[in-house]
């Protein structure tokens, strides 16, 4: 496999403090759709940094804005959305670049696996020739038969068994979990130094799931990626995240390294979230704290918190600003004028 | 870090148009064709009450083959001096009378049997899905000559024979839509819940049905308004002296090379009326395809 | 729970297959197991494992294969349809996709007062007060949802809806198929809220059939485990998911990602491996064995038959795990 020197750009934001630059720096993104008379604010103001090498879980539930973030950072959203903010990919602004540039950019530099492989793949074509195909979009000096003998040994690296065979068989002929694999060899095809995976394991089975987000971490220690893993499971992100951004109604209410934010949830929507995850030390028929409520409505910019109508810990305030996520520990952020305190958190 | 300049991707909305005029905007294939398709509609029956038109078939031999905007004879006169709009409009209505009813027939009958052999399965479905199989096999317009020269021509037994070979169009499409339904699980509820087979059939699968019969019906009418043509141009459609587009153009061709308008004018009429059912039927099938 | 409480569902040594062009689905392979009155028996498994076929084939939807399946001193297997009609009045079925399990064209209000109107229950005014009573009950207003249909609806709505259908005819036994597997996971807790407030008030028993374990446990008093159509393990959801003697279940127990991230190395290098096989071709023996760390020439050769491993507990291993042989971790969050 060829090796490719580490591009650090220059131009975007030389920090001479830092020792490593983040791979991904996303600062004031918003993403708002207008669709003729209805206008959606999907992302707002979310800021992230993804260190060399590290994984942040992006845990949201439906309509949370998670995977609208995710399709923005790799400029896959429809026209009728209006992007703002920055989003620097190894220190270079890629937010507004041309298609053509950023299709380059895509599988090269980042590259993203999607919850639902079987439409991913074409089910025509062979798969060692799909894998091959992606290869060669990126490298265009590879001969195929060069490029076949890459996707064997990719499928080899993703664990797939019996490689040899399995390049000249079709998508409906793999289950599930393998189909993924296939999804994420030809991810890794160009070694990307950004993976995304959006909800990838959510249609898997929970062996096959802890298999694939197995492969996933051991993938990113050989290939020296950062990964991130976007999901509604808090249970994903508690085993197999480095941090954490917790997201609610387009915005990222809380933020912080794993053992932090698991050992110290401050937000009162986290703790709620982390209730609601079924558990195995939870005695039977036992009772969810959970508060109904509408779902935010999203068509309007936010006045106030839009956690506060089902908040157990609401007060005047929330009603009357929206707060902002600020750094208020080393490295924890939250969005909360009246956040848990810290003895009563302990899980 | 430094701050980065906000970076606008897509313009955003200067003026906020009305809710009607987005409408208006983003359905133009559906309503443009459809104002039209309603003017040919009102125009042949409530025109002739409107326009004071002569008497279809009023046979004025004093002033035959009048040409085009002739003093009361806008679209001038046949052989045998009768008016052409009049005939035009009246025409129309007999053509678009056959087309629905012929639809309704095909679309009843194909339903219930689609339905029923796709609801049932196992060998009733074979059956019909094999006797559909053989009604298509055939060559529907030389059979459609038989059974309306057999029945004799007639407005009824027009309708009655071209709705009867619309029964396997109707009969396939409710046949996939009611398999697509039975697989769905609130069919099995309903069936688990206790209900009556013939209830599911009516109250659940029929109205999840009709939408797409329906749609398809609109597309189905420019074509029976053509087989309706034919059939009249071959001599077993709607017997003259009454007016229809088909006894129009056949009488038409009889003077093709003296009074080119008698052909022209009906055979317009069918082209502009049918394109229009078309339109109509696509963009209507595209809203239902993506709901 | 109790030990002695008469079986309100008695399922005996059933058997569903299907033929397909590729040959004979083994979908369910001879499990026997009961249902006890009050009861929740959580049915687990992954994909292919034939939990919803068995769920079926218990409503006769379609009629298993052999087998025998007990209700209220009948056997449902040989029943004739009016009988079975019958029958099914005291067994209803919530199903997992909300959306697709409401007819979009009808009413909730219709939806609901359907299973009456079959069964000519009351009069019509009965009928109309019962169903707004019911949607009360699974906490749906029925002045503002009883006129809206399906599309209108939430996800957990329509679950409620479906909930309330399943109720109308106060059945003895519910089963929920994969019923939140679905939904968010804050809907996913109001539903089993009120799934939990409704076992109290109501005293149905219940077949709870999904994949995940961690909800299971959550919601049942006793656990079923299948693996490719065979059960592997079953008996109260405390000993089974703390102390799980079948190597199928301690390895879907591990493979669980806890929201804790505690120990989470030591949990992330025990992954079972390989995929399960094909219900077309399933293993001689143990259906497990071609994954099993434990696995030895007898599994090939035998299919370990369900032994006692305890007070009301079962497994169908011929090597069980030892007893806390897994991770304290996971232990100790099972057994709090």
């Amino acid at each position: 496999m060829t090796t490719r020197t580490t591009v650090v750009a220059s131009e975007g934001a030389p920090d001479p403090m830092a020792t490593t630059a983040p791979v991904l720096e996303v600062e004031h993104l918003r993403v708002v759709f207008r669709q003729g008379e209805k206008t959606t604010y999907a992302v707002n103001d979310v800021s992230l940094s993804v260190p060399l090498g590290r994984t942040l879980a992006v845990i949201g539930e439906s309509g949370s804005g998670k995977s609208v973030m995710s399709r923005a950072l790799m400029g896959l959203l429809p026209t009728t959305a209006t992007i703002t903010g920055s989003v620097r990919l190894l220190g270079q602004e890629i937010l507004g670049l041309p298609e053509n540039d950023l299709r380059q950019r895509r599988g090269k530099d980042m590259a993203m696996i999607f919850q639902d492989p079987t439409r991913s793949l074409n089910p025509t074509m062979k798969i060692g020739t799909q894998i091959a195909e992606n290869i060669r979009i990126h490298e265009k000096d590879v001969s195929r038969k060069e490029a076949i003998a890459r996707a064997v040994e990719l499928l080899r690296v993703v664990r797939v068994p019996a490689p040899d065979r399995r390049v000249e068989e079709y998508p409906h002929q793999l289950s599930g979990g393998m189909r993924q694999r296939v999804m994420i060899a030809i991810a890794l095809a160009c070694q990307p130094k950004l993976l995304i995976a959006d909800e990838a394991t959510t249609a898997l089975d929970v062996t096959t799931q802890a298999q694939v987000m197995d492969l996933l971490l051991d993938l990113q220690q050989q290939f020296g990626m950062s990964m991130i893993l976007i999901s509604h499971d808090m249970g994903i992100a508690a085993t197999y995240a480095d941090d954490v951004a917790v997201m609610y109604a387009g915005d990222v209410v809380e933020r912080a390294p794993v053992t932090e934010l698991f050992g110290h949830v401050r937000m009162p929507y986290t703790r709620m979230l982390l209730d609601a995850v079924p558990r195995l030390d939870r005695p039977a028929h036992a009772l969810i704290p959970v508060t109904a409520a509408r779902p935010p409505d999203l068509s309007k910019a936010a006045t106030s918190c839009r956690f506060a109508a089902r908040c157990p810990r609401v007060q005047d305030d929330c009603l009357q600003t929206h707060p902002p996520l600020e750094e208020h520990e080393d490295k924890h952020a939250w969005a909360c004028f009246h956040p848990i305190p810290l003895e009563r958190t302990s899980a | 870090m430094t701050a980065v300049p906000e970076l606008v991707l897509a313009p955003t909305a200067t003026r906020r148009p009305s809710a009607f005029g987005t409408w208006l905007r983003l359905n133009r294939d559906l309503w443009i064709p459809g104002v039209l398709l309603a003017l040919v509609i009102l125009a042949c029956f409530l025109g002739p009450l409107v326009l004071h038109v002569t008497d279809p078939l009023a046979q004025d031999l004093e002033s035959v083959n009048l040409p085009l905007f002739s003093p009361s004879y806008p679209l001038g006169t046949d052989d045998l001096g009768r008016d052409t709009l009049s005939r035009l409009l009246y025409g129309g209505r007999t053509s678009i009378e056959i087309a629905l009813a012929a639809n309704v027939l095909g679309l009843f009958f194909g339903g219930v049997i689609g339905i029923i052999s796709g609801y049932r399965g196992g060998l009733t479905d074979t059956l019909i899905a094999r006797g559909i199989d053989v009604l298509v096999a055939f060559p529907s317009l030389v059979l459609l000559l038989v059974v309306a020269s057999y029945l004799g021509p007639s407005e009824l037994n027009v309708i009655l024979a071209i709705g009867f070979f619309s029964i396997p169009a109707y009969a396939r499409l409710a046949r996939a839509a009611t398999m697509r339904l039975r697989g769905l699980t609130y069919v099995t509820a309903a069936q688990l819940g206790g209900q009556k087979d013939t209830v599911v059939m009516t109250r659940h699968i029929f109205p999840n049905v009709l939408p797409q019969l329906l749609t398809y019906s609109i597309l189905h009418i420019g074509i029976v308004i053509v087989i309706e043509a034919s059939l009249s141009f071959l001599g077993v459609g709607v017997p003259p002296p009454t007016p229809s587009w088909g006894t129009m153009i056949s009488n038409g061709q009889l003077y093709l090379t003296t009074n080119p308008l008698l052909l022209l004018v009906p055979s317009a009429a069918l082209v502009i009326t049918v394109l229009l059912f078309n339109t109509v039927g696509d963009a209507v099938r595209e809203r239902w395809a993506k709901s | 729970m109790t030990d002695t409480a008469d079986p309100i569902l008695e399922v005996k040594n059933l058997v569903q297959q299907f033929h397909v062009s590729g040959g004979t689905v083994h979908a369910v392979s001879d499990i026997s197991f009961d249902i006890r009155s009050h009861e929740t028996l959580g049915l687990v498994g992954e994909s292919g494992s034939g939990k919803s076929t068995l769920a079926r084939a218990v409503l006769q939807a379609p009629s298993p294969k052999s087998g025998e399946v007990w209700f209220r001193g009948h056997d449902m297997t040989k029943q004739s349809k009016k009988e079975l009609f019958e029958t099914r009045r005291h067994i209803q079925t919530v199903f997992q996709d909300p959306f697709s399990s409401l007819d979009p064209k009808w009413t909730v209000r219709a939806i609901v007062r359907e299973p009456l109107d079959a069964y000519g229950v009351g009069t019509r005014r009965q009928r109309a007060e019962k169903v707004d009573a019911i949607l009360d009950m699974v906490g749906l207003d029925p002045t503002s949802f009883g006129n809206r249909k399906p599309p209108q609806l939430s996800g957990g709505q329509c679950q409620r809806v479906a909930i309330a259908r399943a109720l109308a005819l106060e059945p003895s036994l519910l089963i929920f198929d994969e019923v939140v597997s679905a939904l968010d996971v804050l809907t996913q807790a109001h539903i089993l809220n009120l799934l939990e407030k409704l076992r109290e008030e109501l005293q149905i028993s219940s077949l709870f059939v999904a994949h995940d374990l961690a909800l299971v446990k959550q919601v049942s008093d006793r656990v079923a485990v299948m693996y490719l159509g065979r059960l592997c393990e079953i008996g109260p959801a405390q000993s089974v998911l703390a102390r799980p003697r079948h190597h199928y279940t301690a390895a879907l127990v591990e493979a669980i990602p806890l929201p804790d991230p505690k120990n989470r190395d030591e949990r992330r290098g025990n992954v079972v491996a390989g995929e399960v096989p094909s219900p077309l071709a399933p293993p001689s023996g143990c259906p497990f064995r071609t994954r099993c760390p434990a696995a030895q020439a007898l599994c090939a050769a035998e299919m370990p038959p369900l032994t006692s491993m305890g007070p009301d507990h079962f497994v169908a291993c011929h090597f069980p795990v030892a007893e806390n042989a897994l991770p304290a971790s996971v232990v100790t969050a099972a057994a709090a």
